[in-house]
Order: C-alpha cells, then structure tokens, then sequence
C-alpha cells in the first residue's frame, strides 16, 4: 500500500508538473501574441492616421483656393461653381461647397452639392466663424452621422464652407478587417466603421490604439479597436501540441526514472540475494564440516573410550601368561586363552587404528589465513541466529591483520561452536540484556581469540572435564562440541581453555601460534 | 633389569592396575597415580625415575604434566601415551624432550623396551651429572689438562701448548686422578666428553 500511494503522490506531482508547465506555456504564448497583436494595431493606427491627415489638410487647401476665388469675384461667379464642381467630383467625402454671406441680411451667395449633401445653414456658418479671423477655418460638428462642416472666414462678409463625409477618409481597402475605426472631436463622436463584433466572447479583450490626426482645423482623434478572443492569445492547436508533447516528455522520463529506480532496486535486491546465497553456502560448508568433523570426533572418542579398556585387557592377558610362565603353565590351557585374549585384544586395536585413520582423513587444509576474516565471517553467520534470541553480539577485532597457519572453516567451525554455548549459556539463565563478546588479538607470537558471555559461568565440578568427549553440560548434549573444538585448536598446534570471567560468565580462549614471519614469506 | 622406578600416571583405573601388574612381572618397580595434580604435588619428593603419562587427561594432559614437571626440576625421561594416535600431538610430544609416544593399547614388547631406552637415558643422565660434578671440582687449567689428555695428547705435547713444564703438568695430572678418583686414561676420556658443563 505504501508503494502503491508513493505511486498515486508521484502522479498527481507529474500532473500539477505537467499543468504548470502547460500554462507557463499559455502565458508566454498570450503575451508574444498580444504584443504582435499591439504592434499590428498601433502600425495600421499609424498608417491610416497618416493617410487622414493628409486627405484633412487637403480639405484646408481647397478652403484656402477656394476662398482665393470667392476673394477676387464677390458675386457669384461661374468661376467658383466651376472649381467647386470639379472638387467634389475628385473629392467625393466632400458632398457640399457654400460660399456664405455672413451678417442678419446674408445668405448662400453660392453653393454646389453633391448627393447627400446639404447646403449650409448662412447663420449657423455666421456663428461659428464669428471670432475668427479672416483666413482662419473652424470645425463644426453636424446632426447627420459621419458629417463635418469645415468653415473659413475669407473676410468681415464671407465665409466658404465645406460639408464632408468622414466616411470618405477612409478608403474600404485601408482598414484592416479585423479593425473598429472611431473619428471623433471634442464635440463628440463623428464616425465608427469596421468590424463589429457583435457579443464579446468569452474572455476577449480589447487591444486599442488611439492617436490624434495632425491638423489644426480639423481636430479629430482617430481611435482603432481590435477585440481579441482567447484563441487569438493562446492558439489551441500549438497549446495542445505543447501539452501534448511535454506531457508525452514528462511521461517518458517519469517511466525513465521508474525504470532506473526499478533496475537500482533490482541490483541492490540481487546484491541482497547474492550476499544471502554467500552466507548461506558459507553456513552450509560449515554444517558440512561439523558433520564430518562431528562425526570424526565421535569415532575419535569412541576409539579412546574403547582403548582404555582395551589396553587392560592386552596388559593384563600379557601380565596374566608371564605369570602362568613363572608357575609353570607355559602352554598350559590357561596361557593359550591367554594368548587368545591377547590376539583378540590386539585385534580390536587395529580395528581402532583403521578407524582413527579413516578420520584422520577428513582433516582439512591448512594454509596462513587472516583470523580476522575468520572472526567476522562467522560473527555474521552467528549474528543472524543471536538477533533472532535477542541476544547481542559484540565483536573486537584489531586494526593489523593477525594471521595463522589454520584451516579456515574448522577455526571458524571452533569460534562458531563456543559462540552458539555461549547464546545457550545466556539463554538459560533468561537475562533480557544477554550478550556475547568476541574478541582477537595478537601478542608475543600468538593469536588470542576470546568467546565470553554474561551466562551463569560454568560449575566448578564440571570445569576440568569440559573438553572432555561424550562429557556435556547439556541434558540433550553429545559431548563432542567442546572436544571437538580442544582436537581442531590443538591440530593448529594451538589450545583452548576454559574459565569463568570476571563478571561471572563464562570465557573461552583459543591459543594459535601467529604466522607472522610465515605470512610475510608468503607475501615475498 | 632396570633399576629406576617408574611413575604411571594415568586417570584410567583398570589401565592403572593392568600395566602395574603387567610391569610387576618383569620386576620393574611401578608407582601409579590416578590425578596428576597430586603427582604433580608430590614428584619432587620422588627418586628420578622414569614416567609413563597419559597424553587425555581431564584438566591437564600428560604433555602439559611434562612441561609443569620439567619446570619444577622433575624432568625426567617421558613417555606419553594415547589413545588417539596423533601425529600432531606425536609431533609436539618429541619437540617438547619426551623421548617415546605410544598408541593404547601398548604391547608388552614395546612397553618394556621403550622403558629400558628410557632406564638408560636416565642413568645416561645420572652419570652426566655424577660426571659434571666430579669435573666440576677442577680448576680451569686442570679442566684443560684433562681436554687434552681426553684427547690422547701426550704430556710433552700439552705442557709445549700450555708453556708449562712437563713437571707441572705432571702434578696436574696427578691432581686430577685424585679428584676424579680414577687413573684411567680412557676414564679421563669419557668424563671430560659427558661432564662438560652443558
């Protein structure tokens, strides 16, 4: 279950990795589509404020030739209309030119039109231009939608006025489709052409530009809209593309590191499995030597239990025919049982001898080893077992190796044998705080390997017949460990005593003869 | 047939009392002990004599018995016997001075043998000692004197070597003849050979 939210956690952080990568994304695309969007609008902005202001100030220049005319000919003169006609038929924005009498007994002294124009109103025009003076124009809001007036006072009585169309500033192939367009003057708005865009959609917005049109006559402020709809900001085929592709990434290296992370566990779990599989052929080539060595130490104690008697039996038949001798019986019945008994005896002991032999045999190799790795190898093995009792296990071993001419397995089988009494010896007297210590060391030529315990120590009684065969301590003891530890030492040329520690538990030592000269031959 | 008294030790009863039996048939004297650490308590008070020791024994083995008596001045000759017929317990068993190991159970005819071999070593040793202190007694140009006749030099010979007159060596002669009580030539011989201080 661990595992399995470990899983879910990792997830849900790919998730919440993912979405903020995808809206870092979204953020990043919406502000370079705004700026572009910004920049397009301000660029078609300026262009068409250019084109206006130079078709404004053309107005200014047909007020200025025009009133030029009116100047030189103060009646209505074919002249005027003339010019004036043609103007509107180049200049189709302008729809009406009034040549306008100012004062109460004014009027339209002259006027051309054009469809959708309308003649000028002679006191509106009087109005407006009246605190101007002669040669200055002024701009004049109109009722109809799109319409201005641009009136010029020629002199104290007239005045030229121009009726215009705003909708004619604009050419239809300037705007941009995507473009609003607003005109508009201090008076108020006077146009807006271009797209409409009907209900805003969700989450647009409105990029604008605004700038005024460079004439002093006319002062009109061109404003240009874009409405900018969240598509236009974050294109949905790139964003799902992006989302698609880091998800696809994140993915992809999520199930890299899980494949890294598996293979990691794996190779640590086959490190396990092998370091378990050393151990364990380690415990079973030790078993294996216990069973052999055991099973040589039984034979050897048998053979000595047997010989005693044994040597007895041929002692005294022997003694019991040089006294059958001394009375005269030599070849007597008694001496040939005798000698009976004699042969038989000495027969029983060639069968111990081919029996010792055989044992013999299954002594192993001995070689210079270092005890430490004697001692820690089977501190490990012992470890798993005491861990298991609850008991602890100490281990002291030197910083220089400490080395012997020993078979390794049997030492360790020796060391393995006096740690398992000693969990047994604690175990028994039930402590919780039950702990074993072993120790190395190497002085004057020898190696000492110390196995002491906090048990009860060892009777006294029973002490000088510890390493004795068939002799145990246990109720369910063969007897043999011990031996069979004092046979191994002692074929190393080393011993083993026993005695009770200080605190009271018992202590073991195993005495070798170090081979440090040896070693460091072989090392040469 | 041999004069030194044997010690067995050995904490095997029945063994005890065979081989003693056995042993008594040939008129060897035999004393037996059951637990070396009273033997080990009580050999200092023993005449030399040869000891037969058993090499398994609870609390001590008759090799470390060896040792401990050796160190207490007992060291006398030795045989260990064993059950086991170890090599490795043979071989220390000779590194360590004991001059015969046998395997259980020991035939008469190797028992007996091995005893006068060691019978012998120690009157071998008894007359070293006897030797050692009779020498003992001469001073260094005596002791020289005697190398040299031990030799088979004559007196001319040795008093050029030595620069003495052949008068003085002469008396030394005679010196050593008392002392050692004996004239023998052949006798000089020997004693100056064993009873060189070791």
């Amino acid at each position: 279950m661990p595992r399995r939210l470990a899983f879910l956690r990792s997830s849900a952080a790919l998730a919440g990795g993912w979405l903020l990568l995808v809206a870092a994304f979204g953020l990043y695309s919406a502000e370079t589509h705004r700026r572009a969007l910004e920049q397009e609008v301000s660029e078609s902005g300026r262009a068409l404020q250019r084109a206006i202001s130079q078709r404004v100030a053309q107005h200014d220049a047909h007020l200025t030739s025009l009133s030029a005319l009116g100047l030189a000919q103060a009646q209505p003169s074919a002249d005027f209309d003339l010019v004036a006609r043609s103007i509107l038929r180049f200049y189709p924005r302008i729809v009406a030119i009034d040549l306008v009498r100012l004062g109460p007994g004014g009027g339209v002294v002259s006027s051309a039109r054009a469809a959708g124009g309308t003649t000028a109103d002679p006191a509106a025009v009087s109005a407006a231009v009246k605190n101007l003076a002669a040669g200055r124009a002024v701009y004049g809001a109109d009722a109809r939608p799109g319409h201005y007036r641009l009136m010029k006072r020629m002199n104290d009585t007239m005045a030229v006025s121009l009726d215009i169309d705003g909708r004619g500033l604009v050419e239809e192939d300037e705007l941009p489709g995507w473009a609003r367009l607003d005109l508009s003057s201090a008076e108020g708005p006077l146009l807006e052409i271009g797209a409409r865009q009907a209900a805003p959609a969700f989450a647009a917005r409105t990029v604008e530009f605004s700038v005024p049109i460079a004439s002093e006559t006319q002062p009109l402020r061109l404003s240009l809209h874009r409405t900018v709809t969240l598509s236009q900001l974050v294109p949905p085929l790139p964003l799902a593309l992006f989302a698609a592709l880091s998800l696809a990434a994140l993915v992809l290296v999520r199930s890299l590191l899980a494949h890294r992370r598996e293979a990691v566990l794996a190779r640590a779990a086959a490190e396990a499995a092998s370091r378990r599989e050393a151990l364990r052929q380690h415990e079973t080539k030790l078993a294996h030597a216990l069973r052999v060595n055991s099973m040589g130490e039984m034979a050897s104690g048998i053979a000595h239990e047997l010989t005693q008697p044994l040597t007895a039996l041929l002692s005294q038949s022997q003694a019991g025919r040089r006294i059958a001798a001394t009375g005269g019986l030599a070849g007597s019945p008694v001496d040939e049982v005798l000698a009976a008994n004699v042969l038989q005896a000495k027969r029983a002991a060639d069968i111990l001898v081919r029996l010792r032999a055989y044992v013999g045999k299954s002594a192993g190799e001995a070689g210079v080893h270092d005890l430490r790795t004697s001692v820690s190898d089977i501190a490990a093995l012992s470890r798993i077992d005491l861990g298991r009792r609850g008991i602890a296990l100490d281990l002291d071993l030197p910083e220089a190796p400490v080395a012997a001419r020993v078979d390794p397995v049997e030492i360790e089988q020796v060391i393995h044998n006096l740690i398992r009494n000693a969990a047994d010896a604690v175990e028994e007297t039930g402590r919780e705080d039950g702990r074993v210590v072993v120790t190395l060391t190497r002085a004057a030529g020898e190696a000492m390997i110390t196995v002491g315990d906090n048990g009860a120590g060892i009777p006294p009684d029973i002490l000088p017949r510890l390493f004795e065969p068939f002799f145990s301590g246990k109720p369910e003891g063969m007897g043999l460990g011990l031996s069979l530890c004092e046979s191994i030492v002692e074929r190393f040329d080393g011993g083993i005593s026993a005695e009770n520690g200080p605190s009271g538990g018992a202590l073991f030592t195993v005495r070798l003869p170090a081979a440090g000269a040896e070693a460091k031959e072989a090392a040469q | 047939m041999t004069s030194a008294p044997v010690y067995l030790v050995d904490d095997d009863e029945a063994v005890r009392s065979a081989l003693s039996l056995l042993l008594g048939t040939y008129g060897i004297s035999i004393e037996t002990f059951g637990d070396p650490a009273a033997f080990l308590a009580r050999a200092p008070k023993l005449k030399p004599g040869v000891l037969v020791l058993d090499l398994r024994m609870p609390a001590i083995t008759g090799l470390q018995l060896h040792e401990r008596l050796a160190a207490i001045g007992c060291d006398w000759p030795t045989i260990i016997c064993t059950g086991h017929g170890d090599v490795h317990a043979c071989r220390r068993a000779f590194k360590a001075g004991v001059v015969d190991f046998l395997t259980k159970p020991i035939d008469e005819q190797v028992l007996v043998e091995a005893l006068q071999q060691a019978s012998a070593a120690l009157d071998m040793r008894a007359e070293r000692a006897e030797a050692a202190h009779l020498v003992a007694q001469l001073t260094e140009r005596e002791r020289e004197v005697l190398d040299m006749v031990g030799r088979g030099w004559s007196t001319r010979e040795i008093a050029e070597s030595l620069h003495l007159s052949p008068r003085t060596v002469d008396t030394h002669r005679a010196n050593i003849a008392q002392k050692l009580g004996t004239t023998s030539v052949a006798e000089f011989a020997r004693l100056s050979l064993i009873g060189r201080a070791p």
